[in-house]
């Protein structure tokens, strides 16, 4: 028996014990057993869902997107870019070119849209390059938005 | 009786760490797999206790009034108790923070015009993030079709199928019911499921309707629903 376990002297004031005093090591084995099983497993899942976050995205590195928007005539045109699942927004330059920085690496969807209509392109991202989507052709909605 | 104290002491403090850990598991388990806690909730206490007032609907609006909603552009209006709208591109919204629900529309009626949209998991409504089912005659030669939405620019249907030959698009009232359960949605009319579709890129959100171009369109009677 361990020695805090030991009964005190106050204990045997009116005389012996009908019953020694209960052994509570094995109980208190198997709790700590389940309260470290417990934070293992609360461990393991806060790192699955940090892992699938945007943070995490940034930390595994960001690479650079660039291509360049058409409209149907292959005439350059001045379009959105936004990256899915991050907060990431360019607009296309005059010469339907755009370079996007910061993109997380790993495959990204990028949407290129113009007057209300896009397309959702895969792209590989890899940290610290560029990645090149090419050409993107879009054709304009035929509906018009208009103000209400 | 000070080592009985501290003893005491001990084992409630184990046990109140037991419990926060237990719901900490919990709460990150539903988490890692994208299930809400009210729909938990709701599933368990429809099992127990019938159908709680709680839970019965998400949201249900017989358009007696449009106060719940948010006009975004659009001529939408209260036509005897129906939710109209339509005459250019018309988007009206009402938000939900749920992921996974049902949508029921008693009635839909295309008077004229190439069609409608239900908005689902929608969010930004200045800029929409989300989902639309559409009933689309003008998808030729006249389609059912989930299309996607980033940040108020429609996408390219991800899932398409044509309505059978001879199909009546209009004046013939509609029951539409929309199934958005994790990354699958399954779209009914009239009872009939017409398509299912799927895409990750969404979680949560509201609802809402859509006209574009000469479309004519009243609703009534909307539910949104835990799934069965």
């Amino acid at each position: 028996m361990a020695y805090e376990q030991s009964p005190s002297l106050k204990t045997y004031e009116q005389g012996l014990p009908s019953a020694p005093p209960p052994d509570t090591s094995a109980r208190r084995k198997w709790l700590w057993i389940i309260i470290t099983l417990l934070a293992v497993a609360t461990v393991a899942l806060a790192v699955v869902t940090f892992a699938r976050s945007t943070a995490a995205a940034i930390l595994v590195g960001t690479g650079t997107v660039t291509g360049k928007v058409v409209d149907e005539s292959n005439r350059p045109i001045v379009a959105q870019i936004f990256v899915l699942h991050t907060n990431i927004e360019a607009t296309s330059n005059p010469d339907g070119t755009f370079e996007i920085h910061g993109v997380p690496a790993g495959q990204q969807a990028v949407v290129v849209a113009y007057q209300g209509a896009g397309r959702e392109i895969l792209v590989d991202v890899v940290a610290g390059a560029r990645v090149h989507m090419g050409t993107v052709q879009l054709t304009a909605t035929a509906i018009p938005l208009t103000e209400p | 009786m000070l080592k009985r104290s501290s003893g005491t002491a001990q084992a409630f403090i184990e046990y109140i760490l037991i419990f926060g850990l237990v719901t900490a598991v919990a709460s990150l388990s539903l988490a890692a797999m994208g299930v809400s806690a009210r729909d938990v909730y709701c599933t368990m206490a429809k099992s127990v206790a019938g159908n709680p007032v709680s839970c019965a609907h998400y949201f249900a609006d017989d358009f007696s009034n449009l106060s719940a909603w948010t006009i975004i552009n659009g001529n939408w209006r209260n036509e005897n108790g129906q939710l109209c709208g339509g005459g250019r591109e018309g988007r009206i919204f009402v938000p939900l923070s749920e992921r996974n629900y049902v949508i029921n529309v008693r009635m839909a009626l295309l008077q004229q015009g190439n069609g409608y949209g239900i908005y689902f998991r929608a969010t930004g409504f200045d800029r929409v993030d989300g989902y639309t089912f559409q009933y689309d005659p003008g998808y030729s030669p006249g389609a059912f079709l989930f299309r996607k939405w980033v940040k108020g620019n429609e996408l390219s249907p991800f899932a398409r199928t044509n309505a059978p030959s001879g199909y009546t698009w209009h004046n013939v009232s509609r029951q539409i019911r929309i199934e958005v359960n994790g990354n699958t949605f399954t779209a009914y009319v009239d009872g009939q499921r017409v398509l299912t579709g799927s895409d990750n890129t969404y979680t949560y959100g509201g609802v809402g309707f859509r006209t574009w171009d000469a479309t004519q369109v009243c609703f009534d009677d909307l539910s949104v629903d835990p799934l069965p």
